[in-house]
């Protein structure tokens, strides 16, 4: 089972390089990043077999969801839209997530807690995960642009916007089906479908944040800077909805706080 | 949503304003600025009602309820009858959405961030959430959502429904959920086996009559197979002992590794107590999962014994294997609790099985598994349920089924539009 996991961290590592080295030959990267992403799937299914319940509870769990879905969204959306440009900060975004896990592996716990034994959990989780996999490629792209071409003294134009613009509005929509899908579970399960629980404020609070750059992004097209600044905004927030508000003094008071691993 | 390229007349504004007087900042073209200044009044006025009325959540709900009923019809006809005049068309425009976010989102920051213990202490409030500034911000949020549903509702256009859709959603979802927080019950019920009661306890202790009775006839508790575990005496960890489990499930023969030791299980027995003889089998629902373990250590030393999580009638054990490390045998998780209960509703009893994730609904009343004595566990004498009525939910669930139908329209707006990207 690790050596599928070892597969896909090594099959996004060649494939950035492949994709920087073999710049005219894009397909030899894109058959790297598929390798991973199946060598990837092969690993959570075994793990999904292994543990007897949707691998989808701890962080790390969640971690292995983003690391394979950020590839597989950079080369989906790269054939649909015809651009290269989600294919090295997908592949590396992938990788980074991967070796995170294989750093520091969980312990499989087998055990799945009465609340989450719902029909809303694996969709509930599995929306958020391609949610945050496209919102977080957009702000990297974004970044990645305003970084590379600020280097080669050259202007940010709004078309620099497009493909985050692109990733967002595919991010977005998902991100409140999950937030929905989460208030329909939470009604379900706890008798509320929204208590301002520290984890749902931050749900709200990134949700919030994209909402922000979508509306400004609609009234200021021509300010590119601007709403890159607001995807790294958002996507700060996301990783703190993530992960930070397992680490925040309110975070005792949360029921949605991932487990944490011995 | 389909990118559009505005025009940025509020960008080139600013410069030619700066140097005017306090009137013209409010007939000049409104903007941002204004939008800020327009947040930072009805912050202050919600501020200026805390001080004076307080945060009593039943006394402010309802003003804010009645200031509902008035803004969202005026909001709408506004938007809609004098769409093109300067005030409205800012007041349901996006620099005002903006900025209400921004506000409404540095306030969640705060519910977020501080403690809610901190907050009632420090701020003698509820909560953030029952504030009135936040409130006051929630309505403000209201008059733009509804105002700009009222300016793009005609005509009917496939752009406009996919933003109608949204719109409309969010502020449907907002209205129910104030109506919610006004009129949602949650009550406690502790039920005993034979002893049929229809009181529920509110939260602040007083009791309430429910329209029907409940009886509990059995409580269940299924938990997962145990799991095994290596403790060590650790000053740095909570408690003193740092504990790290291992995922397999404990059974006769399963061999586990758990850090460098090798562990077999020789004997386990799911429900166990101790006697005179040691660990026996004993099928009682106060007893305990048990396993006798054999642990080969690095050097190649191996140790037996047995280890059990314990229980109210059996020993908690573990198995020493040197100073300040031991196996041991956390308590097992639940895995699934269930309360059947007699329920007798209009003249009618029927017994029903009430557990997480599947409640039942009586009379207009849903009933929630909540908890039970988990020091007990399968042993429980008492099983506690939540009785909730939410009279709002269907303008809730109306407002959420909307904004998940825009969702899906923006997604498939979003994929379809083939526009080649940057590359």
């Amino acid at each position: 089972m690790a050596l599928a996991a070892q597969i896909a961290l090594g099959s996004w590592i060649a494939a950035s390089g492949a994709y920087v080295a073999q710049r005219n030959r894009p397909w030899i990267g894109d058959l790297l990043t598929m390798i991973g992403v199946l060598a990837g799937a092969i690993f959570m299914t075994t793990l999904w077999m292994t543990l007897g319940r949707p691998p989808l509870r701890t962080l790390g769990e969640t971690r292995w969801w983003y690391a394979i879905a950020v590839p597989l969204l950079g080369i989906l959306i790269g054939w649909r839209f015809e651009t290269r440009i989600l294919a090295i900060p997908s592949c590396l975004m992938g990788g980074v997530f991967a070796a995170i896990n294989l750093a520091h592996p969980e312990y499989m716990d087998k055990t799945l807690l009465p609340a989450l034994q719902s029909p809303w959990f694996v969709p509930h989780v599995v929306v958020y995960m391609v949610a945050y996999s496209a919102l977080g490629l957009s702000s990297l792209v974004g970044a990645w642009t305003l970084v590379t071409k600020k280097i080669r003294g050259l202007d940010i134009v709004p078309a620099d916007v497009e493909t985050p613009h692109k990733l967002v509005m595919i991010g977005l929509p998902l991100l409140t089906c999950g937030l929905l899908f989460g208030a329909f579970w939470a009604k379900e399960a706890w008798g509320h479908y929204w208590t301002w629980d520290p984890k749902e404020t931050w749900a709200f609070l990134t949700w919030s944040a994209y909402l922000i750059y979508l509306h400004v992004k609609h009234r200021h097209a021509m300010r590119p800077v601007l709403n890159i600044a607001l995807l790294v905004v958002g996507f700060a927030v996301l990783m703190g909805c993530w992960f930070g508000v397992n680490y925040l003094p309110t975070a005792q008071e949360s029921v949605h706080t991932y487990t944490k691993p011995e | 949503m389909i990118a559009r390229q505005h025009s940025e007349n509020s960008a080139a504004r600013p410069k030619e304003l700066s140097s005017k007087s306090q009137e013209s900042f409010w007939q000049g073209n409104l903007g941002y600025p204004q939008g800020v200044v327009l947040v930072a009044f009805v912050f202050l006025l919600g501020m200026a009602l805390h001080a004076t009325i307080g945060y009593r959540i039943s006394a402010q709900l309802n003003p804010v309820m009645w200031l509902m009923a008035i803004i969202v019809p005026v909001s709408l006809v506004a938007g809609r009858i004098w769409r093109k005049h300067r005030v409205i068309h800012w007041l349901t425009g996006i620099p005002v959405a903006v900025c209400v976010t921004v506000a409404v989102g540095l306030l969640a920051f705060i519910g977020g961030v501080v403690p809610q213990r901190v907050i009632q202490e420090q701020l003698h409030a509820e909560s953030i959430w029952a504030s009135w500034p936040f409130l006051m911000m929630m309505d403000l949020m209201l008059v733009n959502l509804v105002g700009s549903v009222g300016k793009r509702c005609l005509p009917l256009n496939y752009t406009n429904f996919v933003y109608l859709v949204t719109h409309a959603g969010l502020a449907i979802a907002i209205i129910g959920g104030a109506g919610s927080a006004l009129l949602l019950e949650r009550d406690i019920v502790v039920l005993f086996p034979g002893q049929p009661t229809n009181q529920a306890m509110k939260a602040n202790g007083t009791m309430v009559a429910l329209p029907f009775q409940m009886e509990l006839k059995q409580f269940h508790l299924r938990t997962f197979p145990p799991i095994l575990a290596v403790a060590t005496l650790d000053p740095k960890a909570e408690g003193g002992v740092s504990v790290k489990p291992n995922g397999d499930f404990v059974k006769t023969g399963a061999s586990l590794k758990l850090g460098q030791y090798k562990v077999r299980v020789k004997e386990f027995l799911p429900k166990a107590v101790y006697g005179g003889n040691g660990w026996q089998a004993a099928p009682w629902k106060t007893a305990a999962p048990a396993a006798m373990l054999e642990v080969t250590m690095p050097d190649g030393i191996v140790k037996s014994g047995w280890v059990s999580s314990g229980s109210v009638d059996a020993p908690q054990e573990h198995l020493r294997l040197t100073e300040g490390i031991a196996i041991v045998m956390p308590e097992p998780r639940p895995k699934e609790f269930r309360s059947d209960v007699l329920v007798t509703a209009n003249g009618k009893s029927e017994v029903a099985a009430i557990k997480v994730n599947e409640p039942i609904n009586r009379a207009g009343w849903t009933v929630y598994q909540l908890s039970y004595d988990d020091k007990a566990g399968a042993a429980s004498a008492y099983s506690t349920l939540e009785v909730v009525r939410d009279p709002g939910i269907g303008i809730v669930y109306l407002g959420m089924a909307l904004l998940v139908l825009g969702s899906l329209l923006h997604l498939w707006n979003g994929m379809a539009s083939k526009e080649k990207g940057a590359s």
